[in-house]
């Protein structure tokens, strides 16, 4: 990735201590980072207690990913003096494609991501995680969504008599 | 996907049976409210709590586009649950394709905050009821 050498760099640490350079513009997708850094622009290394460095990186990777798009974009603007529609479609499709294969990941990753995105207010990766956990569970019966996210049942024998009473059709099988 | 091939839980130790209960209700409103009480709400005793104990999760209750759930009695069933649970904080009502008086009058009895009230190709409800549910729920 381009960058001018004036740009600032931030290093995120993460819990297990690994250290990632960045751009601030990146950093700055993070909207939890970017309150830091409003409140205090000198800051340059900033400790990430909660994730780890494997989501770390893959956090950073979609906000770079998010960022060149961005500037992709605008550079294609400025330089054709308006953006054009079909080229911005499909840039927007490239993207969209992206982010498809970005969610191919199992469910305890996602579990991480998603609390990832939701601590460092990445909006549009919590978006996206969200989606995906939605997608997981939509149409299925509580036993396939225990199976898909490896969930034990822990429901008391009372807690399972009283929700097949209100919602007989929820312990249907439907396999 | 899916999560097949790794048993162990994630390097952080986290598992979606201890979901935090704030990501888990932008699931919940993202899957819909007939999806938590047909089937989310009722996976293990972490999701049942937020789905029965958040009011917050029912202050809207959609029940439009439920054409796979298909069965008006089941519909009626899961309303009034959907009802029960929002703890007399129900701001905005749609329903689309059954409901009755009964329904309406259990809604009205059930909140007192109302503010949007929508029916979409709703045939069964009679003016009177109508008229009470505004007059019940109108602002003082």
């Amino acid at each position: 990735m381009a960058r001018s050498s004036t740009e600032n760099m931030i290093t995120l640490m993460s819990s297990d201590g690994e250290e990632f350079m960045v751009t601030e513009k990146v950093a700055r997708e993070c909207t939890t980072i970017r309150n830091m850094l409003e409140d205090d622009c000198v800051i340059t290394n900033i400790p990430l207690p909660n994730v780890t460095s494997d989501i770390l990186s893959m956090v950073i990777e979609y906000c770079m990913e998010h960022v060149a798009a961005a500037e992709k974009a605008a550079a294609e603007t400025a330089e054709k003096g308006s953006s054009s529609a079909p080229a911005a479609a499909k840039a927007n499709k490239d993207l969209e494609e992206w982010d498809k294969a970005f969610m191919n990941v199992d469910v305890y990753t996602l579990c991480d991501l998603i609390l990832a995105a939701n601590y460092l207010n990445v909006s549009g990766l919590l978006d996206l995680t969200i989606q995906t956990a939605a997608n997981l569970i939509k149409g299925k019966s509580p036993e396939q969504i225990r199976k898909t996210f490896h969930i034990q049942n822990d429901l008391s024998l009372e807690e399972e008599e009283k929700i097949r009473s209100q919602t007989p059709w929820a312990f249907e099988k439907s396999e | 996907m899916e999560g097949e091939g790794r048993e162990a839980p994630s390097a952080s130790g986290r598992n979606w049976a201890e979901m935090q209960s704030d990501v888990l209700m932008m699931i919940f409103f993202k899957i819909g409210l007939i999806e938590v009480l047909r089937a989310a709400g009722s996976v293990c005793r972490s999701w049942r709590k937020v789905a029965k104990d958040e009011p917050e999760l029912w202050r809207r209750i959609n029940m439009t586009k439920h054409g796979y759930v298909g069965n008006a009695r089941l519909l009626k069933d899961l309303t009034r649950l959907a009802i029960d649970r929002s703890g007399g904080l129900l701001e905005e009502f749609s329903v689309q394709g059954f409901g009755d008086d009964d329904l309406l009058r259990y809604l009205c009895d059930r909140t007192s905050v109302l503010k949007k009230l929508c029916f979409i190709s709703c045939y069964n409800f009679s003016a009177e009821a109508i008229a009470e549910t505004a007059k019940k729920t109108a602002p003082t």
